[in-house]
C-alpha cells in the first residue's frame, strides 16, 4: 500500500516536471539567449556558464526604434479592446442572467458557437468592408475587432458570476429607487468585479498577443509589436536572433507579470459556474 | 401614514393564476399579516404591492393613488426581505442610506436620519461594519434600519424572520410589534408563522391558492374560523376533524353522532338531516375530567403521549380509526393502550360541510 502511494507520488512528480519543461524550457530559452553573447547564443555544446550582457537590448534600441511604436500601439489597442470588451460583455453578462425569453435563451448557444469559427473565416470578408469605412490601420479597428472576439465568451462568463447574485439585491435596490443602470453600476459591478477581472485577464492576453487581425489590418500606423518581431525574421540583412530574443523577452514581460499578478482571477474565469448547476 | 386598496387584484403567469381576485382594505397605521402554506399566494402579492411583480387585473390604491404602474420607488414603500437583500459590499451605514443618496437627499440630512433609525434600533456600534461582519439578528435589524430610513408610507415584510432561530426570532417578533407601536406606520407582513401572524397583526388575512379565505382579528379568527382550511391552518396542534353524519338540524343548530362520539347538538347553520360533515375540535379545548357544561365527550385509545414541558399532548385512535390530539395540563398521567373519554363544550366544536 505504502509502495502504491509512493509510485503514484513519484508518477505525478515526474509528469509535473515534464510539463514544466515543456512549457517553461522555450520561454527561458528565449530570456536567456537574450542575454548571451550573440556568438554563445548557438554555441554546441550550449554554454550554461556565460557573462550576461545587454548588447541586444542596446541593439534593439538604435536599430529597431519601430518595435517600440509597436509596443505603443499594442499597449494603446489592448487597453482600449479590455474596456471595450469588458463594458459590452458586463451590460450583455447582466441581461442575459436577469432577463428569460426564448430569444436570449437561444441566443446564449449562438454566442458559444461563434467562438468556433476559426477567426480567419470571418477575418476574410470584414476586409473590404474596413477598407470602405477607410478605417483600416488605425487602432480603433483593432480595439473593436478583439473585442468583438472576446464579448461572446466574457457574456457568457459575466453572466455565470451575476448569476451567482442573489436577485433581491436588486430588487431592493430597485425599491431604494435604483434604475436599471444604477442597479448595474452600484450593486452588480462591485459585486461581479472578480468576473470582470477574470474577462479583462483574457482580453489582454489575446490582443497583447494577437497577430493574424493585426497583419491583414495594419500596415503602418497601429502597427503592432508580435508584427514589428515577425518582421525582425523577414529582415533582408539576415536575422539577428539576439536582437529578436530581446524583442521577444520585453514583448513577453509585462503580459508575463500582468498574468502572474491576475492569477487567481484567471483562475476564477476558468472555473465559473463549475460548482453551480 | 396612509390607506391601501386591493381591489380585485389578480396575477397570472401565462395560464396559471396566482393570485385569484384579492379585495382588501387596509387602514393608515394598521399592521395586517398575510398568512398561508407555502405557494398560497402571500409573497406574490406582497410583491405586487411593492411593484416587483406586475399586476395582472384588479387596482392597487396607496393614499388613495393608483399605483399599478408606478415603480417601486414611486410606491412610498419600503420592503425587508427574507434574506435581508443587504448589498455586501456596503457597510451598515451605506445600506442604511442608499435610498437616501440616490434621491439627492442632503448629506446632513441623510447622515441625521440614519442616525436617527440606528438608535431606534441600536445599531449605532454597528454602523461602519459591512454585513458580512454582522450576526443574522443585526442584519435584519440593518435590514429594517434601512427601511425605516426611507420614511415610506408603508412597510411590507416578507417572512422577515424566518432564517433566525427560535430565541432571536421571539426577540425580533417583540422589536417588530415595538416598532410598529413607534412609529405608528401601515405595515404588511407575510409569514407562513402562525405565532407571527397572531401575535403581531391587528388582522390577519388567510390565503390559500391565490384566494383571501379569511379576514379579521387574530383571535376572530381562531375562534370562528371560517372554513375547515383555516380552521385547519389556525392553530397548533391544528384542529382535529372527525367525520360525522348530521342526525337533526334546525335553522341554527344541528345534532351530529359518530361511533367515537355520543350524539351532541352544536350551533350551526345551513346542515339538513341525513347529511355528513365534518366537526372540528380544537385540542385546547378537550379534557379529561368534565367541567359543567361539557355535556359531549369523545372516546379514543391513548397512542402516544408527548411531554413538551409546559403541556402534555395525547394523541387518541377513535373506533372509527381517526386522530384526536388533546392538549392537557403538565402532569396528566396516561399509558399508552389506554382507553380515555375527553370532554368539550358543544359550543366550542365547529361543524364544517364534508368535502365534496
Amino acid at each position: 500500500m505504502r509502495i502504491d502511494r509512493l509510485f503514484i507520488g513519484l508518477g505525478k512528480a515526474v509528469a509535473v516536471c515534464m510539463l514544466l519543461l515543456w512549457s517553461l524550457v522555450p520561454i527561458a530559452f528565449v530570456v536567456i539567449s537574450s542575454f548571451k553573447p550573440g556568438r554563445e547564443i548557438f554555441a554546441v555544446p550550449p554554454r550554461h556558464i556565460f557573462t550576461p550582457t545587454l548588447e541586444h537590448y542596446a541593439a534593439l534600441w538604435s536599430r529597431w526604434g519601430v518595435f517600440f511604436d509597436g509596443l505603443l500601439n499594442s499597449a494603446i489597442i489592448t487597453v482600449g479592446a479590455t474596456v471595450l470588451a469588458v463594458v459590452a460583455s458586463t451590460c450583455a453578462g447582466y441581461i442575459y442572467s436577469r432577463n428569460s425569453s426564448r430569444f436570449l435563451n437561444g441566443s446564449v448557444l449562438f454566442l458559444i458557437v461563434v467562438r468556433l469559427i476559426p477567426p480567419i473565416v470571418i477575418t476574410l470578408p470584414l476586409f473590404p468592408i474596413v477598407n470602405f469605412l477607410g478605417i483600416n490601420d488605425t487602432h480603433g479597428v483593432l480595439m473593436v475587432l478583439y473585442a468583438t472576439f472576446f464579448v461572446s465568451l466574457g457574456t457568457v462568463l459575466m453572466r455565470t458570476f451575476i448569476d451567482q447574485i442573489p436577485r433581491e439585491l436588486d430588487e431592493a435596490a430597485q425599491i431604494d429607487g435604483a434604475g436599471r443602470l444604477t442597479i448595474l453600476r452600484r450593486v452588480i459591478v462591485p459585486l461581479a468585479s472578480p468576473g470582470i477581472l477574470a474577462v479583462a485577464v483574457f482580453v489582454v492576453v489575446f490582443a497583447w498577443n494577437e497577430f493574424l487581425f493585426a497583419f491583414i489590418f495594419t500596415g503602418t500606423n497601429a502597427k503592432t509589436a508580435p508584427l514589428v518581431i515577425s518582421e525582425m525574421i523577414g529582415s533582408i540583412d539576415g536575422v539577428d536572433w539576439g536582437i529578436l530574443f530581446a524583442a521577444s523577452t520585453v514583448q513577453l514581460a509585462p503580459v508575463l507579470l500582468f498574468v502572474v499578478f491576475m492569477n487567481r482571477f484567471l483562475v476564477a474565469g476558468l472555473t465559473a459556474g463549475a460548482t453551480k448547476g | 401614514m396612509t390607506d391601501l386598496t386591493l381591489h380585485n387584484l389578480t396575477k397570472n403567469y401565462g395560464a396559471v393564476d396566482v393570485i385569484r381576485g384579492v379585495d382588501l382594505d387596509i387602514k393608515s397605521g394598521e399592521f395586517v399579516v398575510f398568512v398561508g402554506p407555502s405557494g398560497c399566494g402571500k409573497s406574490t402579492l406582497l410583491r405586487m404591492i411593492a411593484g416587483l411583480e406586475d399586476i395582472s387585473g384588479g387596482d392597487l390604491t396607496i393614499g388613495g393613488r393608483r399605483c399599478n404602474d408606478l415603480e417601486p420607488r414611486d410606491r412610498g414603500i419600503a420592503m425587508v426581505f427574507q434574506s435581508y437583500a443587504l448589498y455586501p459590499h456596503m457597510s451598515v451605514r451605506q445600506n442604511m442610506s442608499f435610498g437616501l443618496s440616490l434621491a439627492g437627499t442632503p448629506k446632513a440630512k441623510i447622515n441625521e436620519d440614519v442616525m436617527a433609525a440606528a438608535r431606534i434600533l441600536k445599531l449605532e456600534p454597528l454602523l461602519d461594519r459591512k454585513p458580512s461582519q454582522l450576526s443574522g439578528g443585526q442584519r435584519q435589524r440593518v435590514a429594517i434600519g434601512r427601511a425605516i430610513v426611507r420614511q415610506p408610507s408603508v412597510f411590507l415584510f416578507d417572512e422577515p424572520l424566518s432564517n433566525l432561530d427560535a430565541a432571536l426570532r421571539m426577540d425580533m417578533r417583540m422589536e417588530i410589534a415595538r416598532l410598529h407601536k413607534e412609529l405608528g406606520a401601515t405595515m404588511i407582513y407575510v409569514t407562513h408563522d402562525q405565532v407571527e401572524a397572531m401575535t403581531l397583526a391587528d388582522r390577519i388575512v388567510v390565503l390559500e391558492g391565490g384566494r383571501v379565505q379569511q379576514i379579521g382579528a387574530p383571535i376572530d379568527v381562531y375562534k370562528s374560523p371560517a372554513n375547515r382550511f383555516v380552521a385547519g391552518f389556525i392553530g397548533s396542534p391544528r384542529m382535529n376533524f372527525l367525520p360525522v353524519s348530521v342526525t337533526a338540524a334546525t335553522a341554527d343548530t344541528a345534532t351530529v353522532s359518530a361511533p367515537s362520539l355520543a350524539p351532541i347538538t352544536l350551533p350551526a347553520k345551513g346542515f339538513a338531516a341525513g347529511q355528513s360533515a365534518v366537526l372540528g375540535l380544537r385540542p385546547q379545548y378537550l379534557h379529561r375530567q368534565p367541567a359543567p357544561g361539557m355535556s359531549a365527550r369523545v372516546s379514543g385509545q391513548v397512542v402516544l403521549v408527548e411531554r413538551l414541558g409546559a403541556e402534555t399532548v395525547v394523541n387518541l385512535r377513535t373506533s372509527d380509526d381517526q386522530q384526536v390530539l388533546a392538549v392537557l395540563p403538565q402532569d396528566a398521567a396516561f399509558g399508552a393502550g389506554e382507553t380515555v373519554d375527553f370532554h368539550f363544550e358543544p359550543a366550542a366544536a365547529h361543524l364544517f360541510a364534508a368535502e365534496a
